[in-house]
């Protein structure tokens, strides 16, 4: 069977594309999870992790025009699916059910 | 800052990386340069996207990866050999081909040295002479190793390269134990110059690989 949670990078990437939205290339995809989700991340990263999750059909992927600012080089602007937008959905269940119930995290303490 | 993105980085990112998305990955790192990345930033993400991308080619093809890694130690052990062979059937000057266990001996201080052969053309052509069969036979496995893995050259070759090194470190954290002759041995591989390039060929050797794969690419494409 198809794995269908995300690891903790791969629900950043797609959290960070359906926080971005349409203009979400490599360097906002970077820039939302460095600066929102306070984790340091390598754009190299990023595509690799990218090219999984279009592999798997998460995400599909437009090339836009070459710009001068970029050496003559075109962007690559990603969009979530609906199976992508589902295995958020699903991971975020998961975690939740998992979350729920530990000792531990009530009241503030973790 | 200039207004420039470092060009050897460039280089070696198009060259060493693989995958589809390098020239994406390149014209956001230019974008974030020239919106006031420090350079240092540049080549850190240029040699982090060589190390993952190499990482995410030896996920997705562990055996190829294995392969080169094996093809090239084999071809490497078998050539060494050869060279080492032909060098002790040679005389120079009248002298035989005394090997690399006499060279040892001349760094490590010439205690067991025959003292016919002490001359001072013997001191540079010896170890010169060796440490260029050891870059031919290194060059030649590489290069084995890029031709036998086509699209999958870069990564082939890095393998081979990894291997090399780690080999080699391995050898020389065990080499005392192996022989008595290790002490000596193990000063003349630890000479930098000699190390590094015997260690280097085959990266070099990858690099005109790589090249040869990005003009040939730039071909197809056009």
């Amino acid at each position: 069977m198809e794995r269908q949670l995300l690891t903790d990078f791969e629900l950043m990437i797609l959290l960070a594309i359906l926080r971005v939205g349409d203009a979400a290339y490599g360097v906002p995809i970077a820039r939302e999870i460095e600066e929102t989700g306070g984790r340091p991340v390598a754009l190299a990263s990023v595509y690799t992790a990218l090219g999984r999750l279009q592999h798997r059909g998460l995400v599909t992927s437009t090339t836009g025009e070459p710009t001068a600012e970029r050496g003559g080089r075109s962007k690559r602007f990603f969009k979530l699916t609906g199976k992508g937008l589902r295995a958020v959905k699903a991971t975020r269940r998961s975690l939740m059910a998992l979350w729920d119930g530990v000792p531990a995290l009530k009241g503030g303490l973790a | 800052m200039t207004s420039h993105p470092p060009r050897i980085a460039a280089w070696l990112l198009r060259t060493l990386g693989s995958g589809n998305e390098i020239e994406v990955l390149l014209g956001d790192l230019i974008e974030e340069y020239l919106a006031g990345r420090s350079r240092t930033w540049f080549w850190w993400q240029v040699l982090v996207a060589v190390f993952v991308t190499f990482l995410d080619d030896v996920r997705a093809h562990p055996l190829l990866t294995a392969r080169a890694a094996a093809v090239g130690m084999i071809t490497l052990v078998a050539l060494d050999y050869l060279a080492f062979k032909a060098l002790n059937a040679v005389e120079f000057f009248g002298h035989p081909w005394p090997g690399i266990s006499v060279a040892a001996d001349h760094v490590a201080g010439g205690v067991r040295a025959p003292t016919t052969i002490m001359s001072s053309w013997f001191y540079l052509y010896e170890p010169l002479l060796t440490l260029l069969a050891k870059l031919a036979t290194a060059c030649a496995s590489a290069w084995l190793v890029a031709r036998l893995h086509g699209r999958l050259r870069t990564c082939a070759v890095l393998a081979f390269t990894a291997t090399l090194v780690l080999t080699r470190i391995y050898a020389r954290g065990i080499a005392p134990v192996l022989s008595p002759d290790a002490p000596q041995l193990a000063f003349w591989f630890s000479s930098v110059w000699y190390q590094g390039a015997r260690e280097l060929a085959p990266l070099f050797m990858s690099l005109l690989g790589g090249l040869g794969w990005q003009s040939h690419r730039a071909v197809a494409v056009r």
